[in-house]
């Protein structure tokens, strides 16, 4: 009889960090990339993460891809609290990063989804490839492979409480 | 005839001219396109557009005959304020909604006219040449 050693918060990280389920959530051309990865050719599902979930309440994992303009600012904030905890959020794009193409001259974009939602991965590149996406989320599994069970009231507090910035650029 | 001479001789009060291809009309514009397609059997408005040209604001209507098969393009001058031709053509309400939200152009007439694609909040109307917005410093 072989006996297995660990801690409950080694196993609950590893149960959370091979089962991050998507949120289908993409509102341009990296959306694109997003299907391409979850198709048989670079196939997401080696790393747990091929049940794209259309509603926020089963989705861990935020994946936002594409292009957010000011008036999809509240929507993203709403789904994003719609999600349950624990939740994580990769930028996938440069649009969602920093603005993209569009942050020197445009009225519309919001320069960086961080001023709406906290983000954990941010990933340039524009469109990114889907070897890109999926290192992006071996760093998240990483990250959450890394948390420690104690800061788990601090973390909802923090994501609950994120202020969003957005509107002061446009006023 | 050609259009714009049937046009001229019913309208006399009306400066129409045909310039490229397309007619210009200085006024009248709905009571144009009503004759348009009820006479004229131009009944179907494929689209509506607009262009700042700082003076002035440049309307577009472009229409097609589906049993002549023929297309017209009908363009006036407007600079705040115009007739809406929702009554004649009711597929314009998207279009001058549009508008009015990317010109600032009020089409009295168009009843529930709002802001199509920029939030209701928004100050301004964007794709104006006289309009001013906050611009990121670019990267040298």
């Amino acid at each position: 009889m072989t006996i297995i050693l660990t801690t409950v918060e080694k196993v609950i990280n590893w149960g959370r960090a091979n089962s991050l389920w998507p949120l289908t959530f993409g509102t341009s051309c990296c959306s694109i990339e997003m299907m391409q990865t979850t198709a048989s050719d670079f196939d997401i599902a080696r790393f747990g993460s091929e049940v794209y979930r259309n509603s926020p309440r089963q989705a861990d994992l935020l994946i936002c891809a594409g292009t957010i303009t000011y008036k999809m600012a509240p929507v993203l904030r709403k789904i994003y609290d719609q999600m349950a905890e624990p939740k994580y959020v990769i930028a996938m794009g440069a649009c969602t990063c920093s603005g993209g193409m569009f942050a020197p001259d445009s009225y519309s974009v919001v320069k960086g989804i961080d001023k709406i939602i906290p983000v954990d991965i941010f990933l340039p590149m524009c469109p990114p490839r889907p070897e890109a996406l999926l290192d992006a989320l071996i760093k998240l599994q990483n990250k959450v492979k890394a948390e420690k069970f104690a800061d788990r009231k601090n973390r909802m507090k923090y994501h609950s409480e994120y202020p969003m910035t957005y509107m002061e650029d446009i006023k | 005839m050609s259009i714009p001479e049937i046009l001229q001789n019913k309208f006399l009060n009306t400066k129409i001219l045909e310039e490229k291809g397309k007619i210009f009309v200085e006024n009248n514009i709905k009571e144009i396109l009503s004759h348009l397609k009820t006479d004229l059997g131009f009944d179907m408005l494929l689209s509506l557009y607009a262009t700042d040209y700082r003076d002035f604001i440049e309307l577009n209507y472009c229409l097609y005959s589906p049993v002549k098969q023929e297309y017209v393009t009908i363009i006036t001058h407007v600079t705040s304020n115009t007739d809406s031709v929702t009554e004649v053509f009711k597929s314009a309400y998207f279009d001058e909604c549009e508008i009015y939200d990317m010109f600032g152009v009020n089409f009295t007439g168009n009843n529930n006219l709002k802001r199509l694609l920029m939030p209701d909040y928004w100050k301004g109307h964007p794709l104006l040449k006289s309009y001013e917005y906050k611009k990121e410093a670019v990267y040298e």
